[in-house]
Order: C-alpha cells, then structure tokens, then sequence
C-alpha cells in the first residue's frame, strides 16, 4: 500500500501509482509529489491498475491534482483502474474530466 | 283376403271330420269289444266311414282352395300393385316430410341461436377494444402530465443521487483543502515552539547571567550593593520571562491539540466510503429498467390485444358470413320435398290410371310424360352451391 512517483527523463510526465488503498492516509504524499512541479505542459499519469480501494478523498484529490495541473497548463490521465475503481468514477461522472486510459 | 277365409275353413273342416272319425271308429270298436251287441259299433262303424269320406272330399277342397290362393298370389293385378304403390309412397313420403320439417326447425333454431351468440361475441370484443384504447390513452397521458408517475420518480431520484455525490466530492475536496491548510498552519506553530525554546533558552541564560552578577556584587561589598539590587531585579525578570514563556508554550500545545482535532474532524468529513452510493445509483438505474421494461410490455400487450380484436372481428364476420349455408341447406331440402311431391303425384295418377284397367303399355307411356313434364323443373330448382369460401356465395 503506498504511493510511488517516478518521472520520465526529460520530466515531463509524472506517474504516481497508487498501490492497495487510495484514501485520506496518501493525502499529504499525493500533494507532495505533485505541489512542486510548476513547469507547464506537463503530464501526471495516475496509475490505478493496483489500486482495489478509492473512497471520496481520492476523488477529491484527483480534483486538486487537476486543479493544479489546469493552473500550470498541464493535464491529468487516469491509467488502466480496475472494473471495482472504473465504477467508483463513474458514478462521480469522473469520465466526463478526466482522459481515462485502459 | 275372401280365398284365404276359405283356404282356413276347409283345413278346420277337414281337421274336424278326421278327429270325428277317429273318435267314431274308436268308440265302435270299444263296444264291440264290450259285447253290447252289434247294432251300435256297426251303426257308429258307418258313421266313421260317413265322416272319413267327408274329411277326404273337404281335403281335396281344401288342396283345391290352397291352390287357387296361391295361383291369385303368384300374379296380382296391375291396379293392386299400383294402389299398393301408392300407399307406400305416401307412407313413406309422409315421414320424409316430417324428417325434413323438424330438420329445417331445428337448423332455423340452431343458426339463429349462433348468429346471435357471433354478433354477441364481435360486441364484446368492440368493447374490449374500447377499454384498452382508453387505458391506453390514460397511460400516455400521465406520462406527459408532470405528476406522480413510477419514471419521473426513478428520474428525480437519480438525479438526487448524481447532486449527493457531487456534493460529497465537493465536501471532500473542500475538507482536503482545509486539511492541507491546517497542515501549513502546524508547521508554521512548530516555529513559534522553536522561537518559544529560543525565548526559554534567553531567559535562563539572563538568570544565569544575573545569578553570577549578584554573586560578583557580594563579593565586591558594600560598593557592590546598588548593582546587587540591579542583577536580582534582572534575575526576577529572567524568571518572569521564563514563567510567562511557559504560559505561552502551554497556550500553544493546546492549540496545537484543537488544531489536530479540527484536522481529523475535516479529514472524517473528507474520507467517504463511495460503495452504498455505488449501490444506491445501481438500484436506481435497475428501478429505472424494470419501469421502461414494464412500460414497454404494456404498450406491446396493448398493441397484441388491439390486433387480437381485430381478428376476433374478421373471424365472427366469416362465421356469420358462413351461416348462409343454412339457406342452401333449406333450399336443399325444400327441393326434396317437392321430389317428393312429385313422386306422390306420379302414385297417384298410376294407381288412377291402373284403376280404370290401363294397361302396363299405357302406364309406361304416362310415367314416360310425367317425367318429360317435371324433371326439368326439378333439375332445375336444385341449388348448385356446395362451398362455403367466402365471395363464392349465392345470395337468395
């Protein structure tokens, strides 16, 4: 369970993987890791293939991680959730905001 | 008739004469044997031969009689023959006639009582027709009236549902924002603890410095005195400093400890399981289903039974068109009975004319007109219909 941030060389696409349970424990580390990159035309992948738990903070921290991202210019892309997750979005219209990829 | 009376006589008298004979000889015979003397068994002896005789003469009458009953038998006249004719054919004609008018009655009765029962049932049906249009139309016209109806219901309420979760997200975005603030604002009161550590450290080393200065004012006696009072008032100092300081620091972990409860207090607020909402939408959209599901049945049953009138009333106007056959039927059977009627006619004009001693010549020559007379009228009275299809039938 956890939280892992890695960047492409050139770092301009930022994943961060959330692994088990994506709920208000992350909520400091997901800010850390996205507060400080300020360069605009950046992405930030969040990678849900290992994520089986999303309860409402996690969502409204995707909102804060778009929230900033749209303020530098750079956007959000939501990679391969689980069918359990996929419904979790659906039901916050979350498809309607976010690039989501298989 | 008069040749059998006769036949039946003679065989009596015969039979009367023998049985007599019999009895005469017997008796004869018995009183000769008794020995009552001879005139009597001779007398009653000649009675028998008498009567023996009589019996053969009336046997031979009766051959005779027997005979000539058969001879008139065996070739009757043509008159009787055809009075016999007649009779039979008139008889006979009579129950045809019978059988067809109760045949008639009865399909009358029957056809009528079917008719009915058809025109009934094409009623009933036009009704029921009715009642699903207006059910129909009262469907359709709720659910164009904005009022309480099971889909508009199912709507609201997943509308309800999609604002709920919208502002649990909201709440949770705002509560995280509100956390991240908290968390700013504690790493900015753990600054004011280092400064009060700083002040604390200050204050001790004034005290410490005042201590030695008060010490150094002792040593140096009465010209030491004024700076003695000096550095025990900066020591009271340094130990007011201290105390307030501690005030400050106490002040400070209890705000600290608000601050930590209002942070878990809004991290609560931010941290919502998303499953019952999951559960709750699902049941929505299945109540939302199931209510187009049943909607949609409805208006098929209804379209399936406004077709199923439709035929109901095609059928019931081929059946009824297909009780016409009770007219051919009638027809039919009225044209047996005139068959009949001509058949009578024709006994009766032979048995007249064997009456008047026609020969069989004369009378094959009256059959022979008689049928040149009517069979083409009765060929032609026979209707010619035999199917039922529908547009093939003869109106009458």
């Amino acid at each position: 369970m956890g939280l892992t941030v890695t960047r492409s060389p050139d770092g301009k696409i930022i994943t961060l993987a959330i692994q088990g349970q994506f709920q208000f424990a992350l909520h400091r580390e997901f800010r850390d890791a996205y507060l400080g990159v300020t360069q605009p035309g950046c992405e930030f992948d969040v990678n849900l293939a290992a994520t089986d738990y999303m309860d409402s903070s996690a969502l409204g921290m995707l909102l804060l991680l778009k929230e900033h991202a749209n303020q530098y210019g750079s956007r959000v892309v939501l990679v391969s959730p689980s069918s359990a997750i996929r419904r979790v979005l659906e039901i916050a219209s979350f498809e309607q905001l976010f690039a989501i990829k298989s | 008739m008069a040749a059998d009376f006769h036949v039946k006589n003679a065989v009596r008298w015969r039979a009367g004469l023998t049985l007599l004979t019999g009895a005469s000889v017997g008796y004869g015979l018995a009183l000769l044997f008794l020995g009552t003397g001879w005139l009597w068994p001779m007398l009653l002896l000649l009675a028998a031969v008498v009567l023996g005789w009589l019996a053969v003469h009336c046997s031979a009458r009766a051959t005779e009689a027997h005979e000539a009953h058969f001879a008139a038998r065996a070739a009757p006249g043509l008159a009787d023959f055809c009075r016999g004719l007649d009779q039979t054919v008139g008889e006979e004609l009579r129950a045809i006639d019978e059988e067809i008018a109760r045949t008639q009655a009865l399909l009358r009765d029957s056809v009528a009582l079917l008719t009915g029962g058809l025109q009934a049932i094409a009623m009933q049906s036009g009704v029921q027709q009715g009642i699903v249009r207006a059910v129909l139309n009262r469907a359709e016209s709720t659910d164009q009236v904005k009022g309480v109806n099971v889909r508009n219901f199912a709507q609201d309420v997943g509308r309800m549902m999609s604002d709920f979760v919208d502002l649990l997200i909201q709440v949770s975005v705002q509560s995280l924002t509100t956390v991240h603030n908290i968390d700013d604002m504690v790493e900015q009161t753990e600054a004011i603890f280092a400064a009060v550590d700083e002040v604390q450290g200050l204050a001790k080393k004034t005290n410490l410095l005042a201590l030695n200065a008060s010490i150094e004012a002792a040593r140096a006696g009465e010209a030491g005195k004024g700076f003695g009072v000096v550095a025990d008032e900066v020591r009271k100092l340094a130990q007011i400093s201290e105390t307030i300081n501690d005030r400050i620091r106490e002040r400070m972990v209890g705000a600290k400890e608000s601050i930590d409860r209002v942070r878990e207090t809004v991290a609560g607020m931010a941290s919502r399981d998303m499953n019952e909402c999951i559960g709750a939408k699902a049941q929505v959209q299945d109540l939302l289903t199931s209510v187009e599901k049943i909607n949609s049945e409805f208006t098929d049953h209804a379209a399936e039974m406004g077709g199923v009138a439709q035929h109901i009333e095609q059928a019931v106007g081929d059946s009824i068109r297909s009780l016409q056959f009770e007219d051919i039927v009638r027809q039919a059977l009225d044209d047996a009975r005139l068959r009949g009627e001509l058949l009578r006619q024709l006994a009766s004009e032979l048995q007249r004319a064997a009456a008047l001693s026609a020969s069989p010549e004369e009378l094959l020559v009256l059959m022979q007109r008689f049928r040149d007379t009517h069979g083409e009228k009765v060929g032609r009275g026979i209707v010619s219909q035999t199917s039922m299809d529908a547009g093939s039938v003869q109106l009458f």
